[in-house]
């Protein structure tokens, strides 16, 4: 599917101007054709924002951005209360430019909003609905990525924080791409993201998603499902049902019109906190070794650390690398450090004997260069 | 009392803290070393032989029966192991990356394969068996040593 295709290229582009981020780039497509929110947890500064800026910029959309504070008002939000119209004695709201006319919305600090926020902003992120005094709207919102440091432990906003399906714990880059991320950084505004993919290519993908075939896959998320519950841990009925959506974008993204047991993987991120996800990583291992995605890569392998991921994400990398060999003398010796961290990954993440074959070849060709 | 001591696959693997390598896969780690910026190497610590590896054949009537399975370990002439982060770990043909068990760190293993037995009676039969060898050690299917004595790598020195 062209569509898929050209989201494909617009995540790509989007990842390429950032660290260790290709996985947050690959989970706001899934969502996007899930039609799902994402929540990203982890400390400031770990390109949130910037990530969630360059999807939006290469998916075309229009997009509304907040930090948000205890002493935020709903208007900066959702827009000014219309003067003319509150003189006739009708609350409307001016929504122009505003979160209620964005296809793709991202809130920082998400869980510090009021509860008069919050209520309005349940109704646009479950019913795509904004409601508010006499001014009742569709909203044409294809996904919101909201962001906090931390999950809430208060119950009321946990019970909002379960409308994020999915859920992506961030750590700061490591200490040896310190040089990439500064690198990356200088050059962000010079290298811009241009659009690649449209909001039309996303409705087609969502349309063709809501199409896919899951009934031969149902026993197996049950079983799945009843698997976490004995590991200790639960899903809400809700986010058991919507996971579907996810495992049915995944499939499609991979060019599936049926699930299959390698679009399982998504299921890790429905799984609300990080430690829980460690543990359903580890109660579902035989099953997740299964999972792969070639079209996200990064999400799949981050989702399951199953090798099956991990080889094609490898691999990947791996031809993207080789196929840019530098076309300077000076650009050699950094280029073939890469090679042999490429080669590294390899040999510490597969045994002799349990290397892919295609992964093998790869292998042996980075061998080649590394020796030029 | 004779233990026989299985590996399995480990699945996902460690993150690699350190390697090694054994005979002529050990010459050429060392020649890598030589060509190290000296920002990386600060961050790498080494031991080197002479060692007292311990060897499968070597005690007739051994603690521990090795699994043959391994086929990484080639010659016992020299070896040489890096301690570091795994991002600053180099790459060299035929190394062997090690990562501490997450249960008990002072026992390096290969990232990809563990003992079917639990590593904290591996470690109580390795130091009673081998009081020589002080923590932390590396286990391989084929050995075992001590990693205690690594020290800062001198890039100039590696490769002699």
């Amino acid at each position: 599917m062209e569509a898929a295709a050209r989201l494909r290229a617009a995540v790509e582009s989007a990842a390429s101007g950032l660290v260790e981020r290709e996985a947050v780039a690959e989970a706001i497509a899934l969502c996007a054709v899930a039609g799902e929110h994402l929540l990203l947890i982890g400390p400031p500064g770990t390109a949130k924002s910037e990530a969630a800026r360059r999807m939006a910029k290469t998916l075309d959309g229009s997009y509304f951005e907040y930090l948000l504070g205890r002493f935020t008002e709903p208007s900066e939000l959702f827009g000014p209360i219309d003067l003319r119209r509150l003189r006739e004695g009708i609350v409307e709201t001016e929504t122009s430019g505003m979160l209620p006319e964005a296809e793709l919305a991202f809130l920082d600090e998400i869980f510090l909003g009021s509860t008069a926020i919050l209520n309005t902003l349940l109704a646009i992120l479950n019913e795509r609905t904004f409601r508010r005094g006499s001014t009742q709207l569709a909203v044409p919102l294809r996904l919101c990525i909201g962001a906090s440091n931390a999950l809430p432990d208060e119950g009321a906003l946990a019970a909002f924080a379960d409308r994020f399906l999915v859920r992506l714990f961030l750590d700061p880059v490591a200490d040896a791409l310190l040089e990439d991320l500064l690198e990356q950084g200088w050059n962000r505004q010079r290298l811009a993201p241009e659009p690649l993919a449209t909001l039309a290519d996303l409705d087609r993908l969502s349309a063709a998603c809501a199409r896919v075939e899951l009934a031969s896959i149902r026993p197996t998320l049950a079983q799945a499902l009843r698997t976490l519950r004995q590991a200790g841990v639960t899903l809400s009925d809700r986010r058991a049902v919507r996971t579907q959506r996810l495992i049915a974008a995944a499939a499609t993204l991979a060019g599936r019109t049926e699930a299959t047991p390698a679009d399982l993987w998504p299921l890790i991120y429905a799984v609300p906190t990080r430690d829980e996800q460690a543990l359903a990583r580890e109660a579902l291992r035989p099953l997740l070794a299964a999972t792969e995605n070639a079209a996200l890569p990064h999400a799949a392998e981050e989702a399951s650390l199953g090798p099956l991921a991990r080889a094609q994400r490898l691999s990947g990398g791996i031809k993207k690398l080789l196929a840019a060999p530098p076309d300077t003398p000076d650009a050699l010796a950094p280029w073939k450090l890469r090679l042999e961290g490429a080669l590294r990954e390899i040999d510490a993440g597969f045994a002799p004997e349990r290397l892919p074959a295609d992964l093998a070849q790869l292998r042996q060709k980075l061998i080649e260069w590394v020796r030029v | 009392m004779s233990l026989t001591l299985e590996w399995e696959d480990r699945e996902p693997p460690l993150a690699p803290a350190g390697l090694v390598a054994f005979g002529p896969d050990a010459t050429l780690l060392a020649e890598r070393l030589t060509r190290l910026d000296a920002h990386v190497a600060e961050h790498l610590r080494g031991v080197s032989s002479p060692l007292t590896p311990t060897r499968r054949g070597e005690y007739t009537e051994s603690d521990f029966s090795l699994s043959p399975r391994w086929t990484g370990v080639r010659g016992w002439e020299t070896l040489l192991a890096l301690l570091g982060p795994h991002e600053w770990l180099p790459w060299s043909p035929g190394v062997i990356y090690l990562a501490p068990d997450p249960t008990v760190p002072v026992l390096f293993l290969p990232t990809t394969q563990r003992p079917t037995v639990p590593p904290t009676l591996v470690l109580a039969a390795l130091t009673r068996r081998f009081p020589e060898l002080r923590p932390p050690l590396a286990l391989l299917p084929t050995c075992c040593f001590s990693l205690a004595d690594a020290s800062p790598v001198r890039v100039n020195q590696a490769a002699r």
